[in-house]
């Protein structure tokens, strides 16, 4: 058991204080012993704002130290990090924190660690005048932060090691009252440092997880006319070339943030974003953390990807099918006023529950109405509903009668041509209408007797026609 | 510890490897009661939690109930009982009461030393760091040397022969006052320290410098569950050492070290001895913490050192206890060890006999009860003596048969303070 171990000052990280008692014994001794006997194992690393291995440094110092599990969840960043995390992932964060190595720290938060130590003046010269100890604190050490909260100004970076190996890094040796003071004039910096102090106080009380949280960003951004491609996608090429533009001054605080591909992923729950990720964004969209993580532990929120999705299925459920055809109808024709230069594929991106369900519904209406679908082959959306389509279309002609040929035999050509479409569809198709070619092999056979048209594919076994 | 060498003159004596834990004075760590709206406090502690800790002085009433309280209350009715259950009861005698007159000064010298060592401390936010800077700057030639404001200048001594209680006296002054205070907050602060208020060692057998160290390691150890000994010989080279013990008294603001039986430093040879001064010497300016050292004349002489003949000078002086001669002290004594008898009558306090005891025990607290002890067991249950009551001869033919050899020793010394005390009795009519 170690003699001494100071008690941590408000902020102060639980490494910062294994540092200051391991500073005062080192002396003689080699470190790997002092910190065998402080952390428990001489291989834990030492330093960073989530320590490890904390029920063995528990044990090693005194009790007077008052080192209880919540002094050292409170001594980490653990607060600031749990509320973005999934209950397993907290549960997991906290074994890693009491039991576990570090490398179960590294894994979870690859990157998430100041490479050196960093202090605010100001905070240094009044712990100096009110006889405290000078420590490292957990705010200006958490990635992306280079701004005290308290004072406005610029943190000071040291060339201590913050991962603290093979030294032990104690504040006392490096923070110098004396040095720089200069004025922080990014507001998104400021905002990121006032909502980490926000989300530090809350004490992990307040925890929606990553994914409510990029539910709420995806909602508040749908709020925004510009970004909504449809009612359930965000133009993330709009957001993006946004963001894009602030870059300047805040790269520092999400330097991966600004592509397509990362915001894609964030917005699309791919990916565990930095809690400075969340801040940044939130700022940007003209709100803050509270209001983000309030909207994030909404239910209605965390129930559904898209909170206007869950709106607009609620009102569905509760009117007729008429009605509600007739507020397709509506909606799509406002759609094509709006934006009158719209293509289909647009149009389907925007409101595609509406233009799924008017193609179930009223294929012919959608079809006369909507603008046409341009062709490409990896559009095989456009096709399914093309397919629905033309077998629409061609089986009202068989039942009208209007197809029927005089001639004993014929071809799939002379049906599709009386039938008012093309000659070749069914060849350049190759096989994406099944359903259309299905019912041409049915009238085929009724008609001729012969073997069934072959489409351009060649057809597998199983797909055999008949 | 290994066998010594003998390098100059040093004996070559087997030592121990650590303290005997069982005789060691021990009082469990207690949480700290501050004096609060008290204007006996000082005004330069009145901010200091480590002095405010420490208990207010005593009156010399609650002395003698502090001592008192190590000697059980005699029953009276065991003299009723049959002269096997008192013969049984004749050893509850201990003279840890000597008198009170000694008592008193030397608990004032023990509490002042106590309460100087921390009221000189320069008590701060950052006192520990600071106080264990100070401590590893030993030997290092960039260290300032440190500006102690008084701290180190006193320290105090109890010197005196074998058998007059100077041990059982001093422990039980010292088991009266806590040995560990827990800090956990003052004033609304949070301090987290643990203030050792005095140590106790009785030195080692052959008491080098690094049976000092290993001493005082071993026994913070046992007292802090720390593993300071571990260090220790783990270190180096004796810099080392002297720096971890003077860094952990310097964490643990160990106040005063007494430091018993001085006199086994007359085993190592002359340059041992020198190292052990300097030792000395070096932990009592790097650390805030003060030695009262202990034991015989002897030991007193064998310090060489002038630096450390002046620390052993306290704030109180040096305390020399001699055997006591017949007097009021004497008598006290006397007194309080015939109240104490479990004859079936008591022995009426008698000024002859008085005299009488003290030339046949050389006025030595220890003898006495010997001696006591011996002629109440001599003459219990004893046909010639119906109601047990103690003589002149029957003393002197207690210490005729029990101690013949020290009776040959004290016999001219008895004669001639028994005549002297019979021709002034006859002179005074």
């Amino acid at each position: 058991m170690t003699g001494y171990y100071p008690i941590l000052q408000p902020d102060e990280l639980v490494d910062s204080a294994s540092a200051a008692s391991l500073a005062i014994f080192l002396g003689d001794s080699n470190l790997y012993r002092e910190r065998k006997r402080l952390m428990g194992l001489s291989q834990v690393r030492f330093g960073g704002i989530i320590p490890s291995n904390c029920r063995a440094l528990q044990s090693n110092v005194p009790a007077l130290a008052g080192l209880s599990d919540e002094v050292i969840l409170d001594g980490s960043a653990y607060h600031i990090v749990a509320p973005t995390l999934l209950s397993n992932e907290r549960e997991r964060l906290r074994r890693a924190i009491f039991e576990g190595h570090h490398r179960l720290i590294q894994e979870m938060f690859p990157g998430y660690e100041a490479p050196y130590w960093r202090y605010c003046v100001e905070c240094a010269r009044e712990d100096h005048a009110n006889g405290r100890r000078q420590c490292w604190r957990i705010l200006p050490n958490i990635p992306g932060v280079n701004t005290c909260d308290r004072h406005g100004i610029l943190l000071v970076q040291t060339v201590a090691s913050a991962k603290g190996w093979p030294t032990v890094h104690s504040a006392t040796d490096w923070i110098d009252l004396d040095g720089p003071r200069q004025k922080s004039l990014n507001d998104y910096d400021l905002q990121l440092v006032k909502d980490l102090r926000w989300l530090y106080r809350l004490k992990s009380s307040l925890c929606p997880g990553w994914k409510s949280l990029a539910s709420a960003l995806s909602v508040i951004l749908a709020e925004v006319h510009r970004y909504r491609r449809s009612r359930h996608f965000l133009d993330l090429e709009a957001i993006a070339g946004d963001l894009w533009r602030i870059r300047e001054g805040v790269e520092h605080i999400a330097p991966r943030l600004f592509n397509r591909v990362s915001l894609s992923k964030i917005l699309h729950q791919r990916e565990r974003p930095s809690v400075a990720v969340y801040s940044l964004l939130a700022k940007w969209v003209g709100i803050d953390m509270k209001r983000l993580f309030t909207l994030a532990s909404d239910p209605a929120v965390k129930k559904s990807h898209y909170i206007i999705m869950a709106e607009d299925r609620m009102r569905f459920r509760t009117t007729s099918g008429l009605d509600r055809l007739r507020a397709v109808k509506t909606r799509l024709r406002n759609v094509l006023a709006e934006t009158p230069e719209i293509t289909r594929t647009q149009l389907f991106e925007r409101c595609s529950e509406e233009v799924r369900y008017a193609l179930r519904r009223a294929p012919l209406w959608f079809a006369k109405e909507m603008p046409l679908a341009k062709r490409g082959f990896k559009n095989q959306l456009e096709w399914k509903f093309r397919d629905q389509y033309y077998y629409q279309i061609l089986s009202e002609k068989v039942a009208s009668g209007q197809i029927w040929p005089r001639r004993k035999r014929v071809g799939a050509k002379t049906l599709l041509r009386m039938a008012g479409m093309p000659a070749f569809l069914l060849i350049n198709a190759k096989g994406r209408l099944p359903r259309t070619l299905r019912l041409m092999n049915d009238l085929l056979r009724r008609q001729n007797g012969t073997l069934p048209y072959r489409s351009g594919k060649r057809c597998r076994s199983s797909e055999r026609c008949m | 510890m290994s066998k010594s060498p003998d390098p100059d003159d040093g004996r070559d004596i087997e030592v121990p490897d650590m303290p005997d834990f069982s005789r060691i004075p021990y009082r469990s760590p207690e949480e700290a009661i501050y004096r609060v709206d008290d204007d006996s406090v000082p005004r330069r502690v009145a901010d200091n939690p480590l002095y405010l800790a420490l208990p207010r002085p005593r009156k010399p009433s609650e002395v003698r109930t502090v001592l008192e309280a190590e000697n059980p209350p005699l029953d009276p009715e065991v003299r009723n009982h049959s002269p096997e259950v008192r013969r049984e009861r004749i050893d509850d005698l201990d003279p840890a009461v000597c008198t009170l007159r000694r008592h008193i000064q030397l608990e004032e010298m023990v509490m002042s030393t106590i309460r100087n060592s921390f009221a000189y401390r320069p008590w701060h936010g950052l006192y520990i760091e600071t106080a264990a800077q100070l401590a590893t700057g030993i030997g290092q030639t960039a260290s300032a040397k440190p500006n102690h404001r008084g701290g180190a200048v006193g320290a105090g001594s109890l010197f005196g022969d074998v058998g007059l209680g100077k041990t059982l006296a001093m422990t039980s002054l010292l088991m009266a006052c806590p040995q560990t205070i827990l800090h956990v907050s003052f004033r609304g602060r949070r301090l987290g320290i643990q203030q050792v208020v005095w140590l106790y060692l009785s030195m080692p057998p052959k008491a080098s410098a690094y049976g000092l160290l290993a001493w005082i390691a071993s026994i913070l150890d046992y007292i802090l569950k720390t593993s300071y000994r571990n260090d220790l010989d783990r270190s180096r080279n004796h810099t080392a050492q002297v720096r971890i013990i003077a860094r952990a008294l310097a964490v643990h603001a160990v106040g005063v070290i007494f430091c018993d039986e001085l006199q086994n430093i007359e085993v190592g040879s002359k340059s041992e001895r020198m190292v052990f001064e300097n030792t000395l010497q070096e932990l009592i300016n790097y650390t805030h913490t003060r030695w009262v050292f202990i034991g015989t004349k002897a030991a007193r002489q064998t310090i060489q050192s002038s630096a450390l003949q002046r620390r052993m000078c306290g704030e109180r002086g040096q305390i020399i206890w001699e055997p006591m001669i017949p007097g009021p002290e004497w008598d006290e004594f006397f007194k309080w060890l015939l109240a104490r008898l479990v004859t079936r009558g008591p022995t009426p306090f008698d000024q002859r006999l008085s005299v009488a005891a003290n030339g046949l025990t050389g006025g030595v607290p220890d003898n006495a009860k010997r001696l006591i002890t011996a002629a109440e067991s001599n003459i219990i249950g004893h046909s010639r003596f119906p109601e047990e009551q103690l003589t002149t001869e029957i003393l002197e033919k207690t210490m005729k048969e029990n101690f013949p050899i020290k009776y040959d020793c004290v016999r001219t010394r008895y004669k001639d303070l028994l005549s002297k005390f019979d021709r002034e009795q006859s002179e005074s009519g």
